[in-house]
Protein backbone atom coordinates (compact mmCIF):
# COMPACT_ATOMS: atom_id res chain seq x y z
CA UNK A 1 0.00 0.00 0.00
CA UNK A 2 1.15 3.41 -0.70
CA UNK A 3 0.15 6.80 0.43
CA UNK A 4 0.31 9.60 -0.69
CA UNK A 5 2.76 12.50 1.67
CA UNK A 6 4.88 15.48 1.32
CA UNK A 7 7.73 13.93 2.99
CA UNK A 8 10.46 12.24 1.12
CA UNK A 9 10.01 8.75 2.29
CA UNK A 10 7.07 6.74 2.84
CA UNK A 11 5.58 4.57 5.52
CA UNK A 12 6.51 1.63 3.51
CA UNK A 13 9.87 1.03 2.46
CA UNK A 14 11.74 -1.43 1.26
CA UNK A 15 12.04 -4.49 4.18
CA UNK A 16 14.33 -3.28 6.10
CA UNK A 17 17.40 -4.65 7.09
CA UNK A 18 17.42 -6.94 9.94
CA UNK A 19 20.99 -8.30 10.39
CA UNK A 20 22.36 -10.64 13.22
CA UNK A 21 24.29 -8.60 15.25
CA UNK A 22 25.08 -11.05 18.19
CA UNK A 23 26.24 -13.27 15.63
CA UNK A 24 29.43 -15.36 16.33
CA UNK A 25 31.06 -12.85 13.54
CA UNK A 26 30.59 -9.61 15.44
CA UNK A 27 33.66 -7.71 13.27
CA UNK A 28 32.41 -8.92 9.70
CA UNK A 29 28.57 -7.79 10.53
CA UNK A 30 29.50 -4.84 11.67
CA UNK A 31 32.33 -3.76 8.98
CA UNK A 32 29.62 -4.01 6.91
CA UNK A 33 27.27 -2.07 9.19
CA UNK A 34 29.52 0.87 9.30
CA UNK A 35 30.13 0.60 5.53
CA UNK A 36 26.39 1.42 4.51
CA UNK A 37 25.43 3.41 7.34
CA UNK A 38 28.09 5.88 9.08
CA UNK A 39 27.97 7.87 6.10
CA UNK A 40 24.80 9.31 5.94
CA UNK A 41 24.80 9.39 9.24
CA UNK A 42 27.44 11.37 9.53
CA UNK A 43 25.97 13.85 7.03
CA UNK A 44 22.54 13.60 8.92
CA UNK A 45 24.18 14.47 12.17
CA UNK A 46 26.27 17.20 10.95
CA UNK A 47 23.24 19.22 9.77
CA UNK A 48 22.43 18.63 13.04
CA UNK A 49 25.22 19.86 15.37
CA UNK A 50 28.29 20.60 12.76
CA UNK A 51 31.04 18.11 11.60
CA UNK A 52 33.00 18.07 14.74
CA UNK A 53 30.06 16.99 17.43
CA UNK A 54 29.02 14.00 14.42
CA UNK A 55 32.70 12.78 14.20
CA UNK A 56 31.71 11.81 17.77
CA UNK A 57 28.58 11.18 17.31
CA UNK A 58 28.80 8.73 14.49
CA UNK A 59 31.99 6.76 16.55
CA UNK A 60 30.15 7.10 19.71
CA UNK A 61 27.12 5.61 17.88
CA UNK A 62 28.73 2.64 16.37
CA UNK A 63 30.74 1.85 19.85
CA UNK A 64 27.42 1.87 21.59
CA UNK A 65 25.56 0.05 18.76
CA UNK A 66 28.76 -2.83 19.57
CA UNK A 67 28.19 -2.96 22.94
CA UNK A 68 24.64 -3.43 22.92
CA UNK A 69 24.22 -5.72 20.32
CA UNK A 70 23.12 -8.35 22.72
CA UNK A 71 19.80 -6.04 22.98
CA UNK A 72 19.18 -5.28 19.34
CA UNK A 73 15.87 -7.61 18.17
CA UNK A 74 15.68 -7.72 14.78
CA UNK A 75 12.16 -8.52 15.16
CA UNK A 76 11.48 -5.42 16.62
CA UNK A 77 13.27 -2.86 14.50
CA UNK A 78 15.15 -2.57 10.96
CA UNK A 79 18.82 -1.87 11.90
CA UNK A 80 19.09 1.66 10.57
CA UNK A 81 15.92 2.78 12.78
CA UNK A 82 18.07 1.07 15.55
CA UNK A 83 21.27 3.00 14.69
CA UNK A 84 19.58 6.54 14.74
CA UNK A 85 17.59 5.59 17.71
CA UNK A 86 21.12 5.39 19.05
CA UNK A 87 22.33 8.26 17.41
CA UNK A 88 19.30 10.48 18.52
CA UNK A 89 19.91 9.73 22.08
CA UNK A 90 23.22 10.63 22.07
CA UNK A 91 22.39 13.58 20.21
CA UNK A 92 20.15 14.71 23.18
CA UNK A 93 23.43 15.42 25.24
CA UNK A 94 24.50 18.39 22.04
CA UNK A 95 20.88 19.89 22.45
CA UNK A 96 22.24 23.16 23.28
CA UNK A 97 24.68 23.20 20.64
CA UNK A 98 22.12 22.60 18.33
CA UNK A 99 19.64 25.86 19.22
CA UNK A 100 22.75 27.66 19.01
CA UNK A 101 23.63 27.06 15.59
CA UNK A 102 20.09 27.28 14.89
CA UNK A 103 19.83 30.88 16.32
CA UNK A 104 23.20 31.82 14.43
CA UNK A 105 21.77 30.67 11.27
CA UNK A 106 18.30 32.32 12.23
CA UNK A 107 20.22 35.99 12.01
CA UNK A 108 21.77 35.44 8.87
CA UNK A 109 19.73 37.26 6.58
CA UNK A 110 21.86 37.04 3.94
CA UNK A 111 23.42 40.72 1.64
CA UNK A 112 21.58 41.22 -1.31
CA UNK A 113 22.97 39.29 -4.29
CA UNK A 114 23.94 41.42 -7.07
CA UNK A 115 23.94 39.54 -10.22
CA UNK A 116 21.45 38.25 -12.45
CA UNK A 117 18.10 39.25 -13.53
CA UNK A 118 15.93 41.29 -11.05
CA UNK A 119 13.60 37.98 -10.29
CA UNK A 120 16.60 35.67 -9.57
CA UNK A 121 17.87 38.06 -6.93
CA UNK A 122 14.50 38.17 -4.82
CA UNK A 123 14.08 34.24 -5.04
CA UNK A 124 17.47 33.84 -3.99
CA UNK A 125 16.96 36.83 -1.18
CA UNK A 126 13.56 34.76 -0.44
CA UNK A 127 15.08 31.35 0.23
CA UNK A 128 17.77 32.81 2.34
CA UNK A 129 15.27 34.59 4.21
CA UNK A 130 13.30 31.72 4.55
CA UNK A 131 16.13 29.50 5.66
CA UNK A 132 16.53 31.88 8.52
CA UNK A 133 13.21 31.95 9.54
CA UNK A 134 12.83 28.24 9.54
CA UNK A 135 16.18 27.83 11.81
CA UNK A 136 14.81 30.52 14.72
CA UNK A 137 11.79 28.39 14.22
CA UNK A 138 13.63 25.40 14.49
CA UNK A 139 15.02 26.65 17.68
CA UNK A 140 12.12 27.15 19.30
CA UNK A 141 10.26 23.70 18.74
CA UNK A 142 11.04 20.99 21.70
CA UNK A 143 14.00 18.81 21.03
CA UNK A 144 10.94 15.85 20.53
CA UNK A 145 9.44 17.64 17.86
CA UNK A 146 12.33 18.77 16.19
CA UNK A 147 13.64 15.11 16.24
CA UNK A 148 11.22 13.52 14.52
CA UNK A 149 10.63 16.15 11.70
CA UNK A 150 14.57 16.13 10.76
CA UNK A 151 14.33 12.50 11.14
CA UNK A 152 12.02 12.14 8.73
CA UNK A 153 13.01 15.48 6.49
CA UNK A 154 17.40 14.97 6.53
CA UNK A 155 17.62 11.41 7.44
CA UNK A 156 14.84 10.26 5.34
CA UNK A 157 13.54 8.23 7.41
CA UNK A 158 9.92 6.63 7.39
CA UNK A 159 7.29 7.41 10.32
CA UNK A 160 7.91 3.53 10.92
CA UNK A 161 11.70 3.60 11.23
CA UNK A 162 11.14 6.90 13.21
CA UNK A 163 8.97 4.77 15.54
CA UNK A 164 11.53 1.81 16.30
CA UNK A 165 14.00 4.39 16.56
CA UNK A 166 12.80 6.17 19.22
CA UNK A 167 10.13 4.15 20.76
CA UNK A 168 7.30 5.69 20.87
CA UNK A 169 3.78 5.03 18.78
CA UNK A 170 3.97 4.99 14.75
CA UNK A 171 0.83 7.57 15.37
CA UNK A 172 2.67 9.02 17.56
CA UNK A 173 5.08 10.29 14.40
CA UNK A 174 2.88 10.74 12.23
CA UNK A 175 0.70 13.12 14.58
CA UNK A 176 3.52 14.84 15.71
CA UNK A 177 5.22 14.91 12.40
CA UNK A 178 2.11 16.87 11.18
CA UNK A 179 1.73 19.40 13.63
CA UNK A 180 4.82 20.30 13.62
CA UNK A 181 4.85 20.91 10.13
CA UNK A 182 1.70 23.03 10.38
CA UNK A 183 2.94 24.89 12.80
CA UNK A 184 5.91 25.49 11.13
CA UNK A 185 4.23 26.67 7.71
CA UNK A 186 2.17 29.05 9.80
CA UNK A 187 4.67 29.94 12.45
CA UNK A 188 8.06 30.42 10.24
CA UNK A 189 6.40 32.37 7.69
CA UNK A 190 5.18 34.67 9.84
CA UNK A 191 7.43 35.17 12.89
CA UNK A 192 10.46 37.66 13.25
CA UNK A 193 13.67 36.20 13.80
CA UNK A 194 13.77 38.18 17.04
CA UNK A 195 10.71 36.77 18.54
CA UNK A 196 12.14 32.86 16.93
CA UNK A 197 15.39 33.58 18.61
CA UNK A 198 13.93 33.85 22.20
CA UNK A 199 15.28 35.68 25.24
CA UNK A 200 18.64 34.40 24.94
CA UNK A 201 20.40 35.43 21.59
CA UNK A 202 23.78 34.84 22.67
CA UNK A 203 22.77 31.16 22.78
CA UNK B 1 13.49 46.87 1.43
CA UNK B 2 9.88 44.89 1.41
CA UNK B 3 9.83 42.44 4.01
CA UNK B 4 9.78 39.70 1.20
CA UNK B 5 8.89 37.01 3.90
CA UNK B 6 5.63 38.72 4.07
CA UNK B 7 4.47 37.23 0.64
CA UNK B 8 3.88 34.48 1.64
CA UNK B 9 2.40 34.63 5.05
CA UNK B 10 2.11 30.88 5.22
CA UNK B 11 3.94 28.23 3.39
CA UNK B 12 3.17 25.84 1.43
CA UNK B 13 4.56 22.41 1.91
CA UNK B 14 6.88 22.89 -1.36
CA UNK B 15 8.34 26.10 0.77
CA UNK B 16 8.94 24.07 3.78
CA UNK B 17 10.35 21.55 2.11
CA UNK B 18 12.29 23.85 0.35
CA UNK B 19 13.37 25.35 3.39
CA UNK B 20 14.28 22.35 5.08
CA UNK B 21 16.61 21.09 2.46
CA UNK B 22 18.82 24.22 2.28
CA UNK B 23 19.00 24.54 5.84
CA UNK B 24 22.63 23.93 7.31
CA UNK B 25 22.98 21.61 3.39
CA UNK B 26 25.23 19.08 4.17
CA UNK B 27 28.29 19.82 2.13
CA UNK B 28 29.21 17.52 -0.53
CA UNK B 29 32.04 15.18 -0.55
CA UNK B 30 32.76 11.99 1.90
CA UNK B 31 32.64 12.44 5.51
CA UNK B 32 36.26 11.76 7.17
CA UNK B 33 35.00 8.84 9.03
CA UNK B 34 38.54 7.63 9.83
CA UNK B 35 38.72 8.09 13.34
CA UNK B 36 35.38 6.70 14.05
CA UNK B 37 36.01 3.84 11.68
CA UNK B 38 39.44 3.24 13.74
CA UNK B 39 37.31 3.08 17.13
CA UNK B 40 34.57 1.16 15.60
CA UNK B 41 37.73 -1.70 15.07
CA UNK B 42 39.36 -1.46 17.64
CA UNK B 43 36.00 -2.28 19.69
CA UNK B 44 35.75 -5.39 17.59
CA UNK B 45 39.14 -7.09 18.27
CA UNK B 46 39.23 -6.03 21.59
CA UNK B 47 35.15 -6.52 22.43
CA UNK B 48 33.55 -4.55 24.85
CA UNK B 49 32.64 -6.59 27.99
CA UNK B 50 29.02 -6.34 27.97
CA UNK B 51 27.08 -6.63 31.26
CA UNK B 52 28.06 -9.21 33.74
CA UNK B 53 24.82 -10.87 32.82
CA UNK B 54 24.63 -11.15 28.71
CA UNK B 55 20.98 -11.25 28.30
CA UNK B 56 19.85 -10.57 24.80
CA UNK B 57 16.13 -9.66 26.81
CA UNK B 58 15.05 -6.67 24.73
CA UNK B 59 11.45 -4.80 26.16
CA UNK B 60 9.01 -3.19 24.17
CA UNK B 61 10.62 0.02 25.68
CA UNK B 62 14.16 -0.10 25.23
CA UNK B 63 15.89 2.27 26.73
CA UNK B 64 15.05 4.68 29.95
CA UNK B 65 15.43 7.65 27.54
CA UNK B 66 13.35 6.67 25.03
CA UNK B 67 10.77 5.57 27.52
CA UNK B 68 10.88 9.02 28.92
CA UNK B 69 10.03 10.41 25.84
CA UNK B 70 6.66 7.89 25.42
CA UNK B 71 6.24 9.17 28.74
CA UNK B 72 5.87 12.31 28.00
CA UNK B 73 3.61 11.70 25.40
CA UNK B 74 1.50 9.36 26.73
CA UNK B 75 0.74 10.70 30.36
CA UNK B 76 2.52 13.78 31.26
CA UNK B 77 1.68 15.03 28.26
CA UNK B 78 -2.19 14.92 29.35
CA UNK B 79 -1.58 16.44 32.42
CA UNK B 80 -0.69 20.11 31.72
CA UNK B 81 -4.42 20.99 32.04
CA UNK B 82 -5.07 23.16 34.54
CA UNK B 83 -8.52 22.60 35.27
CA UNK B 84 -8.23 19.80 38.01
CA UNK B 85 -9.83 16.73 36.49
CA UNK B 86 -13.20 15.67 35.23
CA UNK B 87 -14.43 12.58 37.08
CA UNK B 88 -12.71 13.59 40.11
CA UNK B 89 -14.55 12.99 43.06
CA UNK B 90 -17.01 10.20 41.98
CA UNK B 91 -16.19 6.70 42.80
CA UNK B 92 -16.47 4.83 39.21
CA UNK B 93 -20.21 3.41 39.83
CA UNK B 94 -20.09 0.31 37.57
CA UNK B 95 -23.03 -0.43 34.93
CA UNK B 96 -24.88 -3.24 35.87
CA UNK B 97 -24.58 -5.62 32.83
CA UNK B 98 -27.79 -5.68 31.84
CA UNK B 99 -28.56 -1.92 32.64
CA UNK B 100 -27.79 -0.75 29.01
CA UNK B 101 -29.14 -2.05 25.72
CA UNK B 102 -27.82 0.49 22.97
CA UNK B 103 -29.59 -0.64 19.61
CA UNK B 104 -28.01 2.02 17.69
CA UNK B 105 -24.64 3.62 16.46
CA UNK B 106 -22.15 4.62 18.60
CA UNK B 107 -23.98 8.07 18.21
CA UNK B 108 -26.79 7.21 20.87
CA UNK B 109 -24.33 5.81 23.45
CA UNK B 110 -22.01 9.12 22.98
CA UNK B 111 -24.85 11.38 22.93
CA UNK B 112 -26.40 9.72 26.12
CA UNK B 113 -22.55 10.41 27.96
CA UNK B 114 -22.34 13.86 26.48
CA UNK B 115 -25.60 14.65 28.35
CA UNK B 116 -24.61 13.09 31.72
CA UNK B 117 -20.99 14.53 31.52
CA UNK B 118 -23.04 18.07 30.87
CA UNK B 119 -24.56 17.68 34.77
CA UNK B 120 -21.50 16.89 36.08
CA UNK B 121 -19.45 19.35 37.97
CA UNK B 122 -15.66 19.18 37.58
CA UNK B 123 -14.25 18.70 41.05
CA UNK B 124 -13.08 21.56 43.29
CA UNK B 125 -9.79 20.92 45.12
CA UNK B 126 -9.38 22.80 48.38
CA UNK B 127 -6.16 24.31 48.48
CA UNK B 128 -3.44 21.72 49.96
CA UNK B 129 -5.77 19.05 48.33
CA UNK B 130 -4.22 16.62 44.91
CA UNK B 131 -6.19 14.94 42.15
CA UNK B 132 -4.85 12.13 42.27
CA UNK B 133 -5.05 10.05 38.52
CA UNK B 134 -4.17 5.87 38.20
CA UNK B 135 -3.85 5.28 34.80
CA UNK B 136 -3.57 1.25 35.05
CA UNK B 137 -2.06 -0.10 31.43
CA UNK B 138 -1.30 -3.10 29.99
CA UNK B 139 1.43 -3.06 27.71
CA UNK B 140 3.64 -5.72 25.66
CA UNK B 141 7.19 -6.71 26.14
CA UNK B 142 9.15 -9.02 23.46
CA UNK B 143 12.12 -10.92 24.66
CA UNK B 144 13.97 -12.43 21.66
CA UNK B 145 15.83 -15.29 23.50
CA UNK B 146 17.86 -15.54 26.54
CA UNK B 147 20.72 -16.93 28.15
CA UNK B 148 19.61 -20.55 27.11
CA UNK B 149 17.53 -19.91 24.37
CA UNK B 150 16.82 -18.21 21.03
CA UNK B 151 13.18 -18.40 21.58
CA UNK B 152 10.66 -15.53 21.56
CA UNK B 153 8.89 -15.06 24.46
CA UNK B 154 6.19 -11.88 24.76
CA UNK B 155 3.75 -11.28 27.83
CA UNK B 156 1.72 -7.64 28.88
CA UNK B 157 2.41 -6.58 31.91
CA UNK B 158 0.34 -4.19 34.49
CA UNK B 159 2.03 -1.34 34.72
CA UNK B 160 0.66 1.40 37.10
CA UNK B 161 0.78 5.18 36.66
CA UNK B 162 0.35 7.57 39.39
CA UNK B 163 -0.13 11.02 39.41
CA UNK B 164 -0.76 13.50 42.06
CA UNK B 165 -2.01 16.69 40.72
CA UNK B 166 -2.13 19.90 43.24
CA UNK B 167 -4.72 22.23 43.64
CA UNK B 168 -2.08 24.75 42.40
CA UNK B 169 -0.55 23.68 39.46
CA UNK B 170 2.15 25.33 39.12
CA UNK B 171 2.85 23.77 42.88
CA UNK B 172 5.04 20.25 42.73
CA UNK B 173 3.77 17.31 41.36
CA UNK B 174 4.21 13.35 41.78
CA UNK B 175 4.31 10.75 39.48
CA UNK B 176 4.98 7.13 40.99
CA UNK B 177 5.24 4.80 37.94
CA UNK B 178 5.47 0.90 38.88
CA UNK B 179 4.87 -2.66 37.45
CA UNK B 180 2.34 -4.68 39.95
CA UNK B 181 3.74 -7.71 38.82
CA UNK B 182 1.11 -8.88 37.32
CA UNK B 183 1.90 -10.53 33.74
CA UNK B 184 -0.31 -12.21 31.13
CA UNK B 185 1.95 -14.33 28.63
CA UNK B 186 1.53 -13.72 24.88
CA UNK B 187 4.19 -15.88 23.68
CA UNK B 188 5.62 -18.55 26.04
CA UNK B 189 4.81 -19.53 29.75
CA UNK B 190 6.27 -17.78 32.53
CA UNK B 191 7.21 -21.79 33.68
CA UNK B 192 9.16 -21.89 30.11
CA UNK B 193 10.50 -18.20 30.62
CA UNK B 194 12.09 -19.28 33.89
CA UNK B 195 13.50 -21.83 32.90
CA UNK B 196 15.40 -20.74 30.00
CA UNK B 197 16.81 -17.76 32.63
CA UNK B 198 14.65 -15.19 30.73
CA UNK B 199 14.10 -11.96 32.42
CA UNK B 200 10.69 -10.69 33.21
CA UNK B 201 11.58 -7.53 35.01
CA UNK B 202 10.13 -5.69 32.34
CA UNK B 203 11.79 -2.64 30.62
CA UNK B 204 9.63 0.29 31.79
CA UNK B 205 10.72 3.00 33.92
CA UNK B 206 9.72 2.83 37.84
CA UNK B 207 9.83 5.47 40.35
CA UNK B 208 8.65 8.91 41.84
CA UNK B 209 8.92 11.86 39.97
CA UNK B 210 8.16 15.47 41.23
CA UNK B 211 7.63 18.50 39.19
CA UNK B 212 6.10 21.89 38.79
CA UNK B 213 3.06 21.54 36.14
CA UNK B 214 3.51 18.08 35.90
CA UNK B 215 6.72 18.72 33.54
CA UNK B 216 8.11 15.17 34.64
CA UNK B 217 10.13 14.58 31.78
CA UNK B 218 11.54 18.18 30.53
CA UNK B 219 13.70 18.37 26.92
CA UNK B 220 17.12 18.42 26.48
CA UNK B 221 18.81 19.85 29.14
CA UNK B 222 16.11 21.98 30.57
CA UNK B 223 15.27 21.79 34.04
CA UNK B 224 11.59 20.98 34.97
CA UNK B 225 9.37 24.31 34.93
CA UNK B 226 5.98 25.49 33.98
CA UNK B 227 7.60 27.32 31.21
CA UNK B 228 8.94 24.23 29.77
CA UNK B 229 5.93 22.39 30.16
CA UNK B 230 3.87 25.05 28.43
CA UNK B 231 5.74 24.58 25.24
CA UNK B 232 4.03 21.62 24.07
CA UNK B 233 0.29 21.69 23.82
CA UNK B 234 -2.57 20.10 21.59
CA UNK B 235 -4.04 16.72 22.31
CA UNK B 236 -1.46 14.56 23.13
CA UNK B 237 -0.79 17.46 26.10
CA UNK B 238 -3.50 19.47 26.41
CA UNK B 239 -2.83 22.84 28.70
CA UNK B 240 -5.71 25.01 30.13
CA UNK B 241 -5.79 27.52 27.66
CA UNK B 242 -5.59 24.47 24.52
CA UNK B 243 -8.39 23.10 26.15
CA UNK B 244 -10.24 26.71 26.33
CA UNK B 245 -9.49 27.19 22.84
CA UNK B 246 -10.97 23.77 21.76
CA UNK B 247 -14.42 24.63 19.63
CA UNK B 248 -17.52 24.81 21.72
CA UNK B 249 -19.99 22.81 18.80
CA UNK B 250 -19.83 19.17 18.02
CA UNK B 251 -19.14 20.63 14.13
CA UNK B 252 -16.66 22.87 14.84
CA UNK B 253 -14.92 20.10 17.32
CA UNK B 254 -15.16 17.60 14.64
CA UNK B 255 -12.89 19.86 12.50
CA UNK B 256 -11.21 21.11 14.43
CA UNK B 257 -9.63 17.00 15.31
CA UNK B 258 -9.17 16.69 11.52
CA UNK B 259 -7.61 19.68 11.23
CA UNK B 260 -5.27 18.90 13.86
CA UNK B 261 -5.04 15.40 13.47
CA UNK B 262 -2.85 13.81 10.36
CA UNK B 263 -5.03 13.10 7.23
CA UNK B 264 -4.21 10.83 4.49
CA UNK B 265 -1.79 13.63 2.77
CA UNK B 266 -0.01 14.06 5.93
CA UNK B 267 1.02 10.45 6.36
CA UNK B 268 -1.98 8.58 8.12
CA UNK B 269 -3.07 5.67 6.45
CA UNK B 270 -5.22 5.07 9.72
CA UNK B 271 -8.49 6.58 8.59
CA UNK B 272 -10.84 8.14 11.70
CA UNK B 273 -9.30 5.80 13.75
CA UNK B 274 -6.40 8.33 14.33
CA UNK B 275 -9.84 10.81 16.09
CA UNK B 276 -10.23 8.26 17.81
CA UNK B 277 -6.71 8.12 19.16
CA UNK B 278 -6.78 11.50 19.37
CA UNK B 279 -9.65 12.28 21.50
CA UNK B 280 -8.11 9.24 24.08
CA UNK B 281 -5.21 10.63 23.83
CA UNK B 282 -6.56 14.27 25.22
CA UNK B 283 -8.67 11.83 27.72
CA UNK B 284 -6.17 9.26 28.97
CA UNK B 285 -4.64 12.39 31.03
CA UNK B 286 -8.04 12.61 33.41
CA UNK B 287 -7.47 16.76 33.11
CA UNK B 288 -10.34 17.43 30.18
CA UNK B 289 -12.95 19.62 32.22
CA UNK B 290 -16.70 17.86 31.52
CA UNK B 291 -17.32 20.70 29.21
CA UNK B 292 -15.19 19.66 26.88
CA UNK B 293 -15.78 16.45 27.60
CA UNK B 294 -19.28 16.34 26.62
CA UNK B 295 -18.17 17.98 23.08
CA UNK B 296 -15.96 15.57 22.61
CA UNK B 297 -18.29 12.66 22.51
CA UNK B 298 -20.90 14.84 20.33
CA UNK B 299 -17.93 15.37 17.87
CA UNK B 300 -17.77 11.71 17.78
CA UNK B 301 -20.71 10.61 17.51
CA UNK B 302 -20.77 12.27 13.89
CA UNK B 303 -18.49 10.03 12.78
CA UNK B 304 -20.15 7.71 10.27
CA UNK B 305 -17.63 4.54 10.89
CA UNK B 306 -17.45 4.68 14.35
CA UNK B 307 -19.94 1.59 15.58
CA UNK B 308 -20.50 0.07 19.03
CA UNK B 309 -18.03 -3.08 19.16
CA UNK B 310 -19.44 -4.52 22.60
CA UNK B 311 -22.21 -3.12 24.40
CA UNK B 312 -21.04 -5.00 27.76
CA UNK B 313 -17.22 -4.34 28.16
CA UNK B 314 -15.32 -4.46 31.19
CA UNK B 315 -11.84 -2.88 31.52
CA UNK B 316 -9.51 -3.25 35.15
CA UNK B 317 -12.82 -4.55 36.38
CA UNK B 318 -14.89 -1.14 34.67
CA UNK B 319 -17.84 -1.60 32.73
CA UNK B 320 -18.96 0.60 29.77
CA UNK B 321 -19.74 0.40 26.27
CA UNK B 322 -16.76 -0.14 23.77
CA UNK B 323 -17.16 1.62 20.61
CA UNK B 324 -14.43 1.80 17.86
CA UNK B 325 -13.15 1.87 14.17
CA UNK B 326 -11.12 -0.47 12.43
CA UNK B 327 -7.55 1.06 11.88
CA UNK B 328 -7.19 0.78 7.73
CA UNK B 329 -3.64 0.64 7.96
CA UNK B 330 -2.91 -2.51 10.38
CA UNK B 331 -5.16 -5.07 11.31
CA UNK B 332 -6.71 -3.79 14.47
CA UNK B 333 -9.49 -1.78 16.20
CA UNK B 334 -8.73 1.51 17.82
CA UNK B 335 -11.39 1.91 20.56
CA UNK B 336 -12.77 3.62 23.58
CA UNK B 337 -14.66 3.12 26.62
CA UNK B 338 -17.19 5.14 27.87
CA UNK B 339 -19.63 4.46 30.48
CA UNK B 340 -23.03 5.74 29.14
CA UNK B 341 -24.74 6.37 32.61
CA UNK B 342 -22.15 8.34 33.62
CA UNK B 343 -20.43 9.94 30.53
CA UNK B 344 -17.40 8.84 32.55
CA UNK B 345 -14.31 7.78 30.33
CA UNK B 346 -13.39 4.41 31.54
CA UNK B 347 -10.18 3.92 28.82
CA UNK B 348 -9.36 2.94 26.05
CA UNK B 349 -7.73 -0.96 24.05
CA UNK B 350 -6.72 -1.80 20.91
CA UNK B 351 -8.39 -4.86 19.40
CA UNK B 352 -6.88 -7.47 17.09
CA UNK B 353 -8.93 -8.01 13.89
CA UNK B 354 -7.07 -10.90 12.46
CA UNK B 355 -5.31 -13.68 14.39
CA UNK B 356 -1.28 -13.03 14.74
CA UNK B 357 1.76 -14.74 16.65
CA UNK B 358 0.03 -14.60 20.23
CA UNK B 359 -2.96 -13.23 20.06
CA UNK B 360 -6.44 -14.75 18.36
CA UNK B 361 -8.69 -13.23 16.53
CA UNK B 362 -10.48 -10.35 18.70
CA UNK B 363 -7.97 -10.47 21.23
CA UNK B 364 -6.99 -7.12 23.25
CA UNK B 365 -3.31 -6.30 22.95
CA UNK B 366 -3.22 -3.21 24.67
CA UNK B 367 -5.30 -1.44 26.97
CA UNK B 368 -5.54 1.49 29.10
CA UNK B 369 -7.59 2.84 31.96
CA UNK B 370 -7.59 5.99 33.67
CA UNK B 371 -9.76 6.62 37.44
CA UNK B 372 -9.47 10.10 39.59
CA UNK B 373 -10.04 10.97 42.71
CA UNK B 374 -9.45 13.43 45.21
CA UNK B 375 -6.78 12.96 48.02
CA UNK B 376 -5.29 14.84 50.83
CA UNK B 377 -1.75 14.48 50.67
CA UNK B 378 0.66 14.00 48.08
CA UNK B 379 1.54 10.07 47.29
CA UNK B 380 -1.75 9.31 49.01
CA UNK B 381 -4.07 7.26 47.00
CA UNK B 382 -7.28 7.47 48.87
Amino acid sequence: MTRPSPEPSGDDPPEPERPDLAGPDPAAVFGRLFDDHAAPLHRYLARRVGTTIADDLVSDTFLTAFGQRHRYDPAVAGVRAWLYGIASNLLRRHVRDEVRALRATARLTGPAAADGPENRVTERLDAQRMVARLAGALAVLSADDREVLLLTSWAGLSPTEIAQALDIPAGTVRSRLHRVRRWLRASAATLEPATTLGEDTRG
Amino acid sequence: MADLANVHPIWTEDELNAALADLHRAPTGEPSLAAARTALYTALDQPIPIAPEPRKARQHWRYWAAAAAVVTLLTAGTLLAQNPGTRGVTSNPSLGSGSITPKGPAASTLLRAATAVIGEQDPALRPGQYLYIKEDAWWSATINGGPRTTKTFEYLAENVIETWVPADQTQTWAQRRSLTGKRVWVIGTEQEAMADGIPFDGGWPTGVLTAPCGDFYPMGNASPSCAEAATRTGWQSPTPAWLASLPKDPQGMLNRLRTDAPNAKSGNGRGDAELVTYVADALRGGLVPANVRAVLYQALALLPDLTVTQRVATLNGRTGVAMGIDDKESPTRQEIIVDPVTGQFIGERTIALKAVPGFAAGAVTDSSSVTTSVVNSITSTH
